[in-house]
């Protein structure tokens, strides 16, 4: 089966060609409605790197992929989106037809800046590939079985009630996909593990993952919740958003955006929203950037810790996105006064590590530390297949 | 030794009176509707008996002058002379106040200027003192800061994830709330068990119109739920506790709502309140007995949030010696405690249902024998430690 994977954000569709589970090509278009376009595209007999397309609009850019991925000839067989928000309507990955475009537009309100794009990418593959098998796969669906006091917040019942402020959680398939993988990797059923999964990228989120379900969430009703992130605060005393936003005079689009783009990482080091750069600036003797290290990791270690209580113990603690994967120095950090509790990092291993999936805790260690490079499209894929032939 | 400790605040101003021989309660009470013809005056009897005045206060020196007359007409006292000094108790100490404080000019002032980040406590604390002052010229008057406590927090636990230059310009960061009320908890404890504070790991457990849960390792606070304000944390009675930052930005342009209306919305509409309808822990508890789903919802969400921070503070602190809980009697919920240690039961907290059920007027131990983690309850009586903190200053 050849699956396409989609991933349309407000300006960009991503993609990967899904040959029978391997990637058989990938790519982007970057700067869509611009005047001009990027094409980045790998393939076997084909690659190009950000060359120049004309790309008004989705459509275009989907259409200039498919002529790329030879789609006429070589027929997809489907296609697998990625969307952001699936709010309570959709607790896992489903084939779209009509009824469920409309419940995507319903999410809207939830995601305003990311559903929209989402459809786009929808509208504009029914229309190029007419009668294609479609199928949405959602960032929040892993996390709808978490229980009610889990994701309910302590604020009025009637506005959960009336506009459904709850809290969702998101990186859901890359939740669900590490998950799993530590589960294969230590040979035993998920249904019998209690897992810690922190996915550590430009957003980071982390979830406890009882018996192979979400039980609970970092990220909340947006992604601005939970742990510190490149440029996005994560927890903070809700007052003092209106504080900051009468001393700073900003309205809620400036309040929005010193929140996302200009906290995290970037807003206490004032350097670097990059975690490498942080490191290496903390290495120097730059005190700020030190500090967000230290708040960065102080916040992900409380979530672990907690995570764990919640769910009466822990089996596995997984690490995954670009700081889980690469960052020694966080997963040391993290996981350092742990110990009491029966996780025991092997050092070596965490320090010499390669790419791929690993165990880097130590053989008798009570709780699993593992290290598992995410891959969001191959569950889309897996799903979309899923799917389509049942 | 006499000692006043008068805690003025935005509901009037409660005082209690204590004799520091013996560490005795001479008398307690509580003026409400202050600037009203009718402000109550509430006298509670060693024996429990309340009686009710009412007259009118036009101001908080005829307040204060009214705590006097009563602690005269009562026969608590003879005269102004027999009290030896007043403790009072202040919000916010900003960063510069690390412990209790005799006051004067420049303390007075620095009350005031706090006003900016708890607006809701400081000006009227300001208020009390200033009334306090002019009816006790002569008597040393002493300020006890419930953010005192806090000031050995850690930078990396004290600072939020937002522009280091709002710390820098606006003081943005975790202050902590109830300071007095956890160490004062703590310090009961330690008595009662004869170990000192330096020697323990503890998590304490404040529930009350807010609540609260510290890390005290070692005498210190190292974390505590309450943040900038008091409106963070666990869930509360009618504050929110914590929630995603951008739901106030959400709720504001939906329901069209000023900030001032939403600050409104997540401190006195929410909570408990405003998930199950009532402000009674005891309520609750027999609501969610008799299955009302939202009231189920609202305890087990106020339980969670405790069971949440714990493992975090757990781990903080590389392990628990004592959970203490501290409330006073209306808020002593026995099914409470048991949910709530039933959720820690595997990090080593057994409770002794017996006598969590007796309990209880006096600081005692809940906890079973072979309990690993130790746990206590202990009525709360932060009138007591301010009065203690105040003996300190003016010795």
């Amino acid at each position: 089966m050849r699956i396409l994977v989609l991933n349309c954000g407000s300006s960009s569709a991503k993609y990967q060609l899904f040959d029978y589970e391997e990637v058989a090509a990938k790519g982007s278009v970057e700067r869509i409605g611009e005047s001009v376009s990027l094409f980045t595209h790998y393939s076997e007999t084909f690659q190009t790197k950000k060359s120049p397309i004309d790309a008004p609009d989705h459509t275009k850019a989907i259409d200039k992929i498919l002529e790329a991925l030879n789609a006429k000839e070589k027929k997809i067989d489907a296609v697998g989106h990625r969307v952001v928000h699936g709010g309570e309507k959709f607790s896992s990955s489903v084939l779209i037809d009509s009824e469920v475009m409309k419940r995507v537009q319903d999410c809207i309100p939830l995601a305003p800046l990311h559903n929209p794009s989402n459809i786009k990418g929808i509208e504009a593959c029914s229309a190029l590939l007419p009668g294609v098998p479609q199928v949405a796969v959602f960032d929040t669906a892993f996390h709808q079985t978490l229980p009610d006091y889990a994701y309910i917040y302590g604020i009025p019942y009637s506005y959960y009630k009336k506009y459904r402020v709850r809290r969702y959680g998101f990186h859901g398939t890359s939740h669900y996909y590490v998950s799993n993988r530590a589960a294969r990797l230590l040979n035993r059923p998920i249904e019998e593990l209690k897992i810690v999964t922190c996915h550590l990228g430009n957003g980071c989120s982390i979830a406890a993952v009882k018996y192979g379900k979400s039980v609970d969430t970092s990220m909340g009703f947006t992604p601005l919740e939970g742990l510190l992130m490149g440029t996005r605060s994560g927890d903070f005393d809700p007052a003092v958003v209106l504080f900051l936003m009468e001393k700073e005079n900003l309205d809620t689009v400036g309040a929005n955006s010193v929140f996302n783009k200009r906290s995290g990482l970037l807003g206490i080091s004032q350097t670097a929203n990059d975690m490498r750069e942080i490191l290496r600036e903390s290495k120097e003797g730059n005190e700020l950037a030190t500090l967000a290290f230290e708040v960065f990791t102080y916040r992900l270690k409380k979530y672990i810790a907690s995570y764990s209580g919640v769910m009466g113990g822990v089996d596995a603690v997984v690490f995954t996105g670009g700081i889980g994967e690469n960052a020694k120095e966080v997963r040391e950090s993290s996981l350092s006064e742990l110990e009491f509790m029966g996780v025991e990092l092997d050092r070596r291993k965490n320090d010499e590590l390669s790419a791929g999936e690993h165990i880097i805790s130590k053989e008798d260690s009570n709780v699993a530390v593992l290290v598992i490079p995410t891959n969001e499209e191959l569950v889309i894929a897996k799903e979309t297949e899923r799917i389509c032939i049942s | 030794m006499k000692i006043l400790i008068l805690f003025y605040g935005v509901f009037g101003v409660e005082y209690t009176l204590f004799e520091m021989e013996g560490e005795r309660e001479l008398a307690r009470g509580i003026i409400e509707g202050i600037g009203t013809k009718t402000a109550i005056n509430t006298y509670k009897y060693p024996d429990g008996e309340t009686e009710h005045t009412v007259k009118e206060v036009s101001n908080p020196v005829s307040a204060i002058k009214w705590i006097l007359h009563t602690l005269t007409s009562k026969t608590v006292i003879k005269n102004v002379e027999e009290i030896d000094a007043i403790g009072h108790r202040v919000i916010h100490g900003g960063t510069k106040y690390s412990r209790a404080t005799i006051i004067n000019n420049e303390v007075l002032n620095d009350v005031v200027d706090f006003s900016d980040l708890a607006p809701e406590h400081n000006p009227f604390n300001a208020q009390g003192i200033k009334a306090s002052s002019q009816v006790f010229p002569s008597t040393p008057q002493v300020a006890v800061f419930d953010t005192a406590f806090y000031s050995t927090l850690k930078p990396e636990v004290y600072l939020y994830g937002l522009p280091y230059q709002f710390y820098t310009q606006y003081g943005i960061r975790k202050y902590g709330f109830h300071g007095i009320g956890h160490l004062c908890a703590a310090v009961e404890v330690s008595k009662l068990i004869h170990r000192s504070l330096k020697r323990m790991r503890i998590i304490s457990l404040h529930i009350g119109r807010g609540s609260s849960i510290t890390a005290i390792d070692k005498g210190e606070a190292v974390d505590t739920s309450m943040g900038f304000s008091p409106t963070g944390g666990l869930l509360m009675k009618t504050r929110c506790g914590d929630i995603d930052p951008l739901i106030v930005i959400y709720l504001a342009a939906k329901e069209n709502l000023s900030l001032i209306g939403v600050e409104n919305i997540l401190n006195k509409n929410s909570g408990i309140l405003g998930l199950a309808g009532t402000t009674s822990l005891k309520e609750l508890a027999e609501k969610a007995e008799k299955g009302e789903k939202r009231a189920v919802c609202a305890l087990n969400a106020f339980v969670y949030r405790i069971q949440k921070y714990f493992g975090g503070y757990y781990v903080s602190m590389g392990g628990v010696d004592a959970f203490v809980l501290t409330s006073r009697d209306d808020d002593s919920v026995p099914l409470i405690r048991s949910k709530i240690i039933k959720k820690l039961e595997f990090l080593g907290l057994k409770l002794d249902e017996k006598k969590n059920e007796k309990c209880c007027d006096k600081t005692m131990e809940i906890s079973t024998r072979n309990s690993k983690v130790k746990i206590f309850f202990v009525p709360r009586n932060e009138e007591l430690c301010i009065a203690r903190e105040t003996k300190e200053v003016v010795k």
